[in-house]
């Protein structure tokens, strides 16, 4: 079947419109006339409908559609041109096509008459068949046409609606399943529909005329619905609103509200909510927000008693370290080799004593310390330097450093970490050559990255972790003398700062321990001193 | 050479370990000078030395106060209080010397009209630094008062516990 659009369109739709016969009329008062146009036109897709006057004509009109209409121009009683107007008139057929046929010559006929009337074509008798045919088959097309595309717009429609309502079902039984109240209400509070969740969420029946239902029912406090209706009233939405609310068993639970305001196209404002049980989670938070409080609290307390009993510690070995110097210094001749060994062994005791007492001291105090200064990594690398101007010295080190930043840190803790960095690149120095350390920095997104290099004895992989945790050492006292607490100072120095201290390291040539900085605040900070 | 001057200090400390070490490290400061050295062990003590309210009855005027932070009682702040509200104590200099590095220590000392702050010294060559710094005091009141060389100490407050050096 020809059909020029089919293919494109998506319809089978446009099949069942071909099929059906095309119906066209034709009016006139002269049988043999009429037999004549039919014997012309007939064909399997058209219906021929005659009227023999223009009365029959409209009589018709009314009760079919036709493609086109064929109307002598002159018939007794109701010519074809006042039964165009008649036709005309009727709304059913106020569009529908009309060719006229007339036997006047082009001009004897009151054309424009004919065209006011409606007529969109004309044609002379004796018709000639060819003409006839060709002038029905343009309207014919046309007509089918439009039945096409009027079917589908109504296929679309049908479509939609259909579209309409399976998400309609779906949505429905998505607000039976889920486990969040849906709700709306009045502005007042007066419930206008809610899903199962919500009647079961605060033990409501489900069974009760909803608009004898008020949600200020649900709220023990009067005072945080009004704080909630304010702020609904004011910003036109709440989300995630946490709230305490009441279970009609007298129960109270923590819920989540988001509310939105809605006004209809009368003007009418309602209410369309979510509401969420979130007694678990609130209970869970305020577990987990005690245990933290309790963490924070024992790590304090265990902090001041290091800070204490270091402190504490620290007056007896005064005694013993004074008196053991002073010792030594003004009897040691009187005392035997033995007897110095000894004393030597008090003294340098009583110095490690001192030594691991302050580092605890300064571990301790790492939580105390403010972290707000502005600190330029210059002045501290310079300041370090100067303080161990006698081991870079003694030992022949070359430190040298990148120009580095300024940035928003506690000066003392970020002393603490170069110098403890760097006093260990020196002292852990390779016994072939001269010690080099050098500081470098550069930019990683927020952070500056630092990185303190050297070329010492290396540290194994497997000590990459162990040698940041207080009092772990991996060489004996005797070799290298320290803490063993330097780096974890280090470490906890950089957490305070929201950084974090690795090593690399090769065994034999030397280790890399880096380190970033937040430079964030700083750059905030030079925006706030140019402003 | 100059010749040696009249200097008196009064150490204001509960432990005789540390008036024992400081009167060494004097002792040693002593051959050039003359230092009277006066040892209160708690802040009443001081104060009765300094006011002459003591059984001694001596009022002393130290060139300078090495005052103590913790001692049981009245503390090395409450010395500094007294000794704000009162004009007679007021013009004597404190160096406080404590085993405290805290710095809200520091501060409050400093506040509340202590000239200097110290870490008491961790082994003999500290208290010989002591006593270097010192001397900035030493060479001021030898100025005004010349006397002769020596240290005398004085143990101010215990009954019957002064003694000579």
């Amino acid at each position: 079947m020809k059909n020029p659009q089919g293919n494109e369109t998506p319809t089978s739709g446009s099949q069942i419109v071909a099929e059906k016969p095309v119906k066209v009329l034709l009016v006139d008062d002269r049988p043999d006339k009429l037999v004549a146009l039919e014997s012309i036109l007939a064909g399997p897709a058209l219906e021929l409908v005659l009227a023999r006057s223009g009365k029959e004509a409209l009589r018709l009109v009314l009760a079919h559609e036709f493609a086109v209409i064929l109307l002598d121009v002159s018939m007794p009683i109701m010519d074809g041109l006042e039964t165009a107007s008649l036709i005309r008139q009727r709304k059913s057929s106020e569009h529908t096509p009309i060719i006229f046929i007339t036997a006047y010559s082009d001009t004897e006929m009151p054309a424009s008459r004919g065209y006011s009337l409606g007529a969109v074509d004309y044609i002379f008798a004796p018709v000639d068949p060819d003409i006839l045919r060709a002038k029905v088959s343009v309207f014919i097309d046309l007509f089918k046409k439009s039945q096409k595309i009027q079917y589908q717009s109504e296929w679309l429609r049908k479509q939609a609606e259909r579209r309409a309502s399976s998400l309609e079902i779906r949505l429905e039984d998505l607000l039976n399943r889920l486990n969040v109240g849906v709700f709306s209400a009045t502005g007042d509070g007066v419930l206008i529909s809610a899903n199962p969740a919500f009647f079961r969420l605060f033990g409501i029946n489900p069974a009760i005329a909803p608009e004898t239902f008020n949600l200020a029912r649900l709220y023990p406090q009067e005072e945080d619905r009004a704080n909630l209706m304010a702020r609904l009233g004011s910003e036109g939405q709440v989300q995630d609103y946490h709230v305490r609310q009441r279970h009609l068993d007298g129960t109270h639970m923590w819920v989540s509200l988001s509310k939105v305001l809605v006004t209809d196209a009368n003007g009418n404002r309602h209410i369309d909510g979510l509401v969420e049980d979130i007694t678990d989670r609130k209970m869970a938070e305020a577990t987990l927000m005690a245990k933290m409080e309790e963490l924070a609290r024992s790590n304090a307390e265990l902090e001041e008693f290091a800070y204490v009993a270091s402190h504490d510690l620290q007056e007896p070995l005064r005694m013993v370290s004074s008196y053991s110097s002073l010792l030594a210094e003004r009897y040691a001749q009187q005392l035997d080799e033995k007897g110095q060994m000894f004393l030597g062994q008090l003294v340098s005791g009583a110095s490690r004593m001192q030594d691991l007492i302050r580092d605890i001291l300064a571990f301790a105090k790492i939580g105390k310390l403010p972290n707000h200064a502005l600190v330029d990594c210059n002045e501290v690398i310079e300041k370090v330097l100067f303080n161990l101007k006698d081991i870079i010295a003694d030992s022949g080190a070359t430190v040298t450093r990148d120009q580095l930043p300024t940035l928003i840190g506690e000066p003392v803790l970020l002393g603490q970490v170069f110098q403890n960095l760097i006093s260990n690149a020196i002292k852990f120095r390779h016994k072939d050559r001269c010690p080099t350390v050098h500081v470098s920095v550069e930019r990683r997104g927020a952070f500056w990255s630092f990185a303190v290099t050297d070329n010492g004895i290396g540290i194994l992989p497997q000590f990459y972790e162990k040698i940041f945790s207080v009092f772990q050492r991996l060489h004996s006292s005797d070799d290298y003398a320290g803490t063993g607490i330097g780096l974890a100072i280090c470490r906890k120095a950089i957490e305070k700062h929201g950084g974090t201290i690795t090593v690399q390291s090769v065994p034999g040539s030397g280790s890399v321990f880096r380190f970033q900085l937040s430079s964030s605040e700083t750059d905030h900070l030079h925006i706030a001193n140019s402003a | 050479m100059s010749s040696p001057k009249a200097v008196s200090i009064l150490l204001i400390d509960d432990n005789d370990g540390d008036a024992m070490l400081f009167r060494e490290a004097i002792e040693v400061e002593g051959e050039s000078r003359s230092i009277t050295l006066h040892v209160a062990s708690s802040v009443d003590g001081g104060i009765s030395l300094l006011t002459g309210a003591g059984t001694s009855g001596v009022r002393l005027q130290p060139t300078i106060i090495l005052l103590d932070l913790h001692m049981p009682g009245k503390d090395g702040k409450d010395f500094l209080r007294y000794r704000s509200e009162n004009p007679e104590l007021a013009r004597f200099r404190v160096v406080m010397l404590s085993s405290s590095t805290r710095q809200v220590d520091v501060d409050d000392c400093l506040r509340l009209g202590a000239g200097h702050y110290r870490a008491k010294p961790k082994d003999w060559t500290g208290y010989q630094a002591l006593t270097v710094f010192l001397r900035q005091f030493w060479d001021e009141a030898e100025k005004t008062a010349p006397t002769p060389a020596g240290v005398t100490i004085k143990n101010g407050d215990g009954p019957g516990s002064d003694y000579d050096d």
